[in-house]
């Protein structure tokens, strides 16, 4: 139950208004196959992204800091790079289906973001620089990530039953290059906090359930470019080859969300540098 | 020769080929994955941070005697630390090196692929140094002390039996001295300071009056309605803040003979007021600490014969006699007070509070892991009592210290409880002794240097009592009589919060009215107002020495450790439990030679992978077109 009534409320409920109707309308845009509408559609995120922004800029004159603290902060630059992301692929590709995808990815985060009380203030072991290029980089490769995964979505809803080689190798080239664009990011997004870790308390890792579900995320993605250069050596028809590879690239998304979302679930989670109780600043990514 | 080698790499040897492949890759990284979500899934003995024998006991009730034993024997609560998880990472690194010289050609698309994988090889070599060579412990400081040792703490095996526990617990405190590093130079805490925002953050907190109802805390700066408020039918309007006022005694001149006299102190700051206090006999049993001192103490006697000044004047040393005291001031009733005493629950006359001294600790400090209080120190550095109070069905136990009087977190009895010490207890380097009498011409004050008095000045307007360099105490007024006034004063760190509760259902509404953190019940919800001054920094001025000798003075902060001869010292910790007033700090320290490696390879990793995934697309993009 979402129950955001607060300063930033009218921003955040007129993004949400925004990608609600754009995801509607790519829907039917996508039943008929349209290309107006698909635009009408993509419009529509468009001004989601733009309402995002304005958010995102109020959040930081209220708070005078970089509005990447705190959960709340976090889930919202998510979901603004995904739109950004989404915007910049179907721009390119013209899927049609990711503004039906995206959109519901972007709603479902929006709506999580709105049952977290906004940070105001860090705690001291928050105060460097290190957290935002930290957080920054997690959430722009966790956003490229998504994109991914939904382009591996959209393959296997409609386009795997077509089964010609073309649009296999179209989207196989797809999700290869924004795993590629991505993984530099989710490295530094490690190694920015292991730095940061270094600096604030003297250990660049600790083992902690956060760092260890990151560090298995990111061996996720490193197994899927290992294995995408191994399964050229495969013999097998060019579907069923994909179609092994896709399957790592759910599960890494798989492991974004519980590294992102559900790790303090985790009953080694009480020992966590990266969960916060204070008063004054809730979870962090 | 080197190509010769390479060529060794370049062999059809199958277990070299087997080493360098891809798929070696791909199984090891997987089953590290593997291992990793293993680690996050079983409690890890470094994450409970408990004594082996008390591990034992979480264990065996968490996973059962036999699963236990099984998990122990498999290195499952350090995993991470464990043999065959040091296996897998030394057989990665062996197929990273492998991989990269079989694969090693004088080619510049080949750059990225080497330092990518290279680094792997870098931080493996970073983490083996850091785990063989590092030393890592914790320093506490006291203010004004100085420290050069660093206890370890060392990762204790976890025991399969209630013997073995014994066992390494034995062997740890055999250890003792083994634990403690001697750093080749010093550290002098100068000051510590838990600096907080000037802007302060009011909250609303409200939660279900429900065991296991989760609180929530509402920035009212940001949100001025809250609809449904844990699923109940109201809605919450924030009308306004304001600070919280409360009735305050403060003392005020009067005429009553009754009346004690007082002493007003100005506090001087190169020449510039600052602090005012009012000093008489009745307060605290007529001594208290100076302001911004921790080692001069004031004393105020009150002589009722011209022999008894004569006889206080002319004494060259303090006596050193007298028992610690309890003293407790309930509303409505005369102060009570009595000697120190362990147990007994005591009625305090003319009403119905209950005291009860629990526990006495002559240096109390607050262990930053476990949360318990410990006795650093058998020396009286900060004694303090734990009182249990009760009236009626209302009861608490709080700690008062002697030295901070005015600490008390929380009362939920309306008790002021002081602990008063023996004056040889209590006695500190500095004694300002201010004797009055009945003649206003007939006052002094003295001066006494650890026990021994070396000054008897005349108690004049104006005199100045020196307390550190620049800053004196100033006598500005004396009054032959002071009373204490109730008056409304602004409670510092409270806030009053006016709300307008609306019932969605039936319509009525309410206006409520919340002071300070004072709980108020409405319906079934539980409501709070809060106000907090976020924690901008911790700061411990630290001065390093050598030989002795200072050399230079250093601020240690959150993300802003000190550096020096290869150690690195953290602010990591402070007294919890006397916040702000924390006397002690407490710092990691640090030496991880391995840290350079780990650093080296960060880079590598870095550079390597924007050379695979973004330089070398754009080249090979590049050479194509031109070939087309």
């Amino acid at each position: 139950m979402i129950s955001f009534s607060n300063a930033f409320a009218p921003a955040f409920y007129a993004s949400l208004a925004f990608f609600v109707v754009g995801t509607i309308v790519a829907a039917v845009a996508l039943a008929r196959w349209n290309a107006r509408l698909n635009w009408l559609g993509y419009a529509a995120h468009a001004m989601g992204g733009v309402a995002l922004t304005a958010l995102l800029v109020q959040r930081w004159t209220a708070t005078g800091i970089p509005p990447l603290s705190g959960l709340f902060d976090a889930v919202v630059v998510f979901a603004w790079m995904i739109v950004l992301i989404y915007l910049l692929t179907e721009a390119i590709l013209h899927t049609y289906w990711l503004g039906l995808l995206a959109g519901i990815a972007q709603i479902g985060f929006l709506i999580f973001a709105g049952t977290n009380e906004p940070t105001s203030a860090l705690m001291p072991n928050l105060k460097s620089a290190w957290l935002y290029i930290h957080v920054f980089a997690y959430m722009l490769s966790y956003a490229i990530m998504t994109v991914a995964f939904l382009a591996v979505v959209v393959y296997y809803v409609y386009l795997s039953k077509q089964g010609d080689d073309e649009t296999t190798r179209r989207y196989d080239r797809l999700t290869y290059q924004l795993v590629a664009f991505g993984f530099p990011f989710l490295t530094a997004g490690v190694i920015t906090g292991a730095i940061w870790a270094n600096r604030a308390w003297g250990t660049y890792w600790s083992w902690d359930p956060k760092e260890a579900w990151s560090l298995i995320t990111w061996i996720v993605y490193a197994v899927f470019l290992h294995l995408r250069l191994w399964s050229r050596t495969w013999k097998m028809p060019l579907q069923k080859r994909n179609a092994r590879l896709n399957w790592i690239v759910i599960l890494g998304f798989v492991f974004i969300i519980i590294t992102f979302f559900l790790a303090h679930l985790l009953p080694t989670a009480k020992a966590s540098q990266h969960i916060y109780t204070s008063l004054t600043t809730t979870r962090i990514g | 020769l080197a190509t010769q080698r390479l060529r060794f790499f370049h062999s059809s040897n199958p277990v070299i080929r087997f080493l360098a492949s891809v798929k070696l890759t791909i199984v090891l990284l997987i089953l590290i994955g593997l291992a990793c979500i293993l680690g996050t899934l079983v409690l890890q003995a470094s994450g409970i941070g408990q004594p082996p024998d008390k591990l034992l006991e979480i264990y065996t009730q968490r996973y059962g005697a036999l699963r236990h034993r099984i998990f122990n024997a498999l290195s499952l609560y350090h995993l991470y630390g464990s043999w065959w998880f040091t296996v897998l990472l030394l057989f990665l690194t062996l197929n990273m090196v492998v991989c990269s010289l079989r694969r090693l050609r004088r080619r510049w698309t080949q750059l990225g692929f080497q330092l990518t994988h290279l680094s792997i090889v870098f931080l493996l070599i970073g983490v083996v140094l850091g785990v063989r060579r590092s030393h890592e412990g914790q320093m506490q400081v006291f203010v004004g002390g100085e420290s050069n040792a660093v206890r370890k703490i060392p990762e204790l095996p976890v025991p399969s039996t209630g013997a073995q526990a014994a066992d390494i617990m034995r062997r740890f405190d055999e250890s003792e001295s083994a634990r403690l590093i001697e750093l080749p130079f010093s550290i002098r805490l100068e000051s510590f300071e838990v600096r907080r925002e000037k802007e302060p953050i009011d909250k609303l907190f409200f939660v279900l009056n429900r065991p296991d109802s989760r609180p929530r805390r509402i920035d009212v700066a940001f949100q001025k309605k809250i609809t449904r408020p844990m699923g109940r039918p109201l809605e919450i309007q924030v009308l306004g803040t304001e600070p919280l006022t409360q009735p305050t005694e403060v003392w005020v001149a009067g005429t009553n003979p009754a009346d004690p006299p007082a002493l007003k102190l100005e506090i001087q700051h190169m020449g510039a007021s600052g602090l005012v206090t009012w000093f008489t006999p009745r307060q605290m049993g007529g001594r208290m600490p100076m302001p911004l001192s921790e080692n001069i103490e004031l004393r105020y006697v009150l002589t009722q014969t011209r022999e008894e000044m004569q006889r206080l004047l002319d004494e060259k040393e303090l006596p050193t006699t007298g028992t610690d005291r309890i003293r407790v001031a309930v509303a409505g009733a005369p102060a009570f007070e009595q000697p120190l005493k362990i147990g007994a629950p005591r009625r305090v006359p003319g009403t119905s509070v209950t005291v009860t001294v629990l526990r006495f600790v002559p240096s109390f400090s607050l262990d930053i892991r476990t949360r318990e209080v410990t006795v650093p120190t058998p020396e009286r550095i900060n004694p303090a009592i734990h009182v249990r109070l009760e009236d009626g069905a209302t009861s608490e136990a709080r700690w008062v210290f002697a030295r901070h009087p005015g600490m008390v977190s929380d009362p939920r009895v309306a008790a002021q409880v002081t602990f008063l010490e023996s004056e040889a207890e209590a006695a500190k380097p500095t004694i300002y002794r201010v004797l009055d009498s009945a003649d206003p011409r007939d006052r002094h004050v003295q001066l006494f240097q650890n026990g021994k008095r070396i000054g008897n000045y005349e108690g004049k307007l104006g005199l100045e009592l020196p307390i550190q360099s620049g800053v004196v105490a100033k006598i500005a007024e004396w009054f032959d009589h002071a009373r204490l006034e109730i008056k409304e004063m602004n409670v510092p760190g409270q806030v009053a919060m006016r709300l307008r509760i609306r019932n969605i259902e039936t319509g009525k509404t309410d206006e409520v009215r919340l002071a300070g953190g004072r709980e108020q019940e409405y319906g079934a919800l539980i409501l709070a107002a809060e106000r907090e001054y976020p924690i901008e920094q911790f700061i411990s001025r630290v001065q390093v020495r050598e030989n002795g000798k200072p050399l230079f003075e250093k601020l240690i902060m959150m993300n802003a450790p000190l550096k020096y001869k290869g150690y690195t010292l953290y602010q990591s910790g402070y007294d919890s439990e006397a916040g702000d007033a924390s006397r002690y700090s407490v710092l990691a320290v640090k030496r991880d030679p391995g840290v350079w490696f780990v650093y080296a390879g960060f880079g590598m990793l870095t550079l390597g992978l924007v050379i695979v995934f973004y330089i070398n697309p754009l080249l090979r993009r590049r050479s194509g077109e031109s070939q087309s």
